[in-house]
């Protein structure tokens, strides 16, 4: 609250540096009164404050602007890159494992080779282990060859300007082949010659791939072919009936 | 939200719980957007600076004491991430879905312009606004954050103080400076106002 006395006269320069605390409302009672007198015998700064007052409300009607449909995607895959540990706290660097992990891993790796060699026969798990070595034995065995239809892998429909875009999520899709290498992925819709095909890397956790296409799908579930690129050892190309939801167009 | 409601969703959030994620995105996302907007004037800068202040969000949760509003806090962040770009002058690539998303070499659509409006809609945008959000970009940084705190974000002195880290009374002395230098640059456009 700006606050001062009763003047019976106050200067263009005073009134106008008070302008925008007058318009908020934020002068006392005295100088509320200074301000009047003054307007009432200035025009230009009558002029001054319709101005002021007319940016006042143009300011508070500007439109909201809001964000394109696909910023919460896109920004929820940039979080599931995850360099930074947001999703997984314990995760602080790229390494996939921790050294306790890996020294626990190690005597899991044992043990359930242990359990193999009963189930499957000595011979061929040892030949096996013995190529690989104990951790990149554990590790082949717990990252998936090839695409999985797990739980959780789902095509979403969503209009857009210019058709729509499939939002086509897979989960637990190969981050690396049986040689290490990082595998790229083209997606595409079976049986679409208005789709691209688009071309993804795997987290490992959650991979999102954004297919345009000129109309929706029908039905209620929809074919996708995920193909690795040329090279890609151990990892073959699937097609998939993933569920489709249009609960975005409210269909 | 209710206050509780907040405070159990950024405790899960501090858990690292990407459900608790997804909702603080949904809630916060527009005003988000629209602060970015406002402060640089661009469609896909202000989709970059959003993307930026989340991840920064989602970086420093686990520092948030509860002991302020969240909404400031977060509008500290989108604030920040604005003035350090700003600093930098950084040149600005539209990458968004380009980092992990490639086209094959015959597609027809890049996937990049569905981050904001399409141009027709922002053509449709209304002579007066379209002056008035050059006037805005024309103060200079912190009065440009102010006028857009205050008249858009509907933020208090109090809370405009907080955010940008200044007195109360620095932040009304600014604001009316900017006030008043929006109606000089506007003068020569005022029969649309």
């Amino acid at each position: 609250m700006v606050r001062g006395r009763r003047v019976t006269s106050m200067h263009c320069i005073d009134t106008r540096e008070l302008l925008s605390d007058y318009v908020s409302g934020d002068v006392d009672a005295a100088l509320t009164v200074s301000i009047d007198n003054h307007l009432e015998r200035c025009s230009e700064c009558r002029g001054e404050l319709a101005g002021l007052r007319a940016v006042w409300s143009a300011l508070g009607s500007m439109e909201r602007v809001e964000p394109g449909p696909f910023f919460r995607e896109n920004l929820l895959t940039r979080m599931e890159r995850d360099p930074d540990g947001i999703l997984n706290p314990s995760r602080r660097s790229s390494r996939w494992w921790t050294l306790g992990q890996l020294l626990q891993a190690r005597s899991l790796a044992f043990a359930a080779a242990a359990l193999v060699l009963v189930m499957a026969g000595a011979e061929v798990v040892q030949t096996q282990r013995a190529e690989l070595g104990p951790i990149s034995w554990l590790v082949h065995q717990l990252m998936p060859s090839q695409p999985t239809a797990a739980h959780g892998n789902s095509a979403e429909w969503t209009t857009g300007p210019k058709g729509g875009i499939l939002i086509v999520r897979l989960y637990n899709l190969a981050r690396l082949d049986g040689a290490g290498h990082p595998v790229t992925y083209h997606v595409s819709v079976d049986g679409r010659a208005d789709g691209p095909a688009v071309r993804v890397t795997s987290s490992g956790w959650s991979t999102r791939a954004l297919l345009p296409l000129a109309t929706p799908p029908a039905g209620k579930s929809v074919q996708v072919h995920i193909v690795p690129t040329d090279g890609s050892i151990g990892i073959s190309e699937q097609t998939l009936s993933l569920p489709l939801d249009r609960s975005a167009d409210g269909l | 939200m209710s206050d509780a409601s907040e405070r159990l969703l950024i405790d899960n959030c501090k858990r690292g719980e990407k459900a608790a994620f997804d909702t603080l995105i949904k809630s916060y996302e527009k005003r988000v957007y629209n602060l970015a907007y406002r402060l640089c004037g661009n469609y896909d800068e202000a989709n970059d600076i959003s993307v930026d202040a989340f991840l920064r969000v989602f970086q420093a949760v686990k520092l948030f004491r509860g002991d302020a509003n969240f909404s400031t806090w977060l509008y500290r962040i989108v604030t920040n991430v604005y003035l350090d770009r700003r600093k930098r002058s950084l040149n600005k690539q539209h990458l968004s879905l380009e980092e992990y998303i490639e086209l094959e070499e015959n597609s027809v659509a890049r996937q990049v312009e569905d981050t904001g409006p399409t141009p027709a809609s922002s053509a449709e945008e209304s002579e007066r606004a379209v002056f008035l959000q050059r006037a805005i970009g024309e103060l200079p940084d912190y009065q440009r954050a102010m006028i857009v705190l205050f008249h858009t974000e509907g933020l208090s002195y109090e809370e405009i103080a907080e955010v940008l880290g200044l007195k109360i009374g620095t932040v009304k002395s600014r604001l009316n400076r900017a006030r008043l230098t929006l109606r000089e640059k506007l003068e020569p456009v005022k029969e649309l106002f």
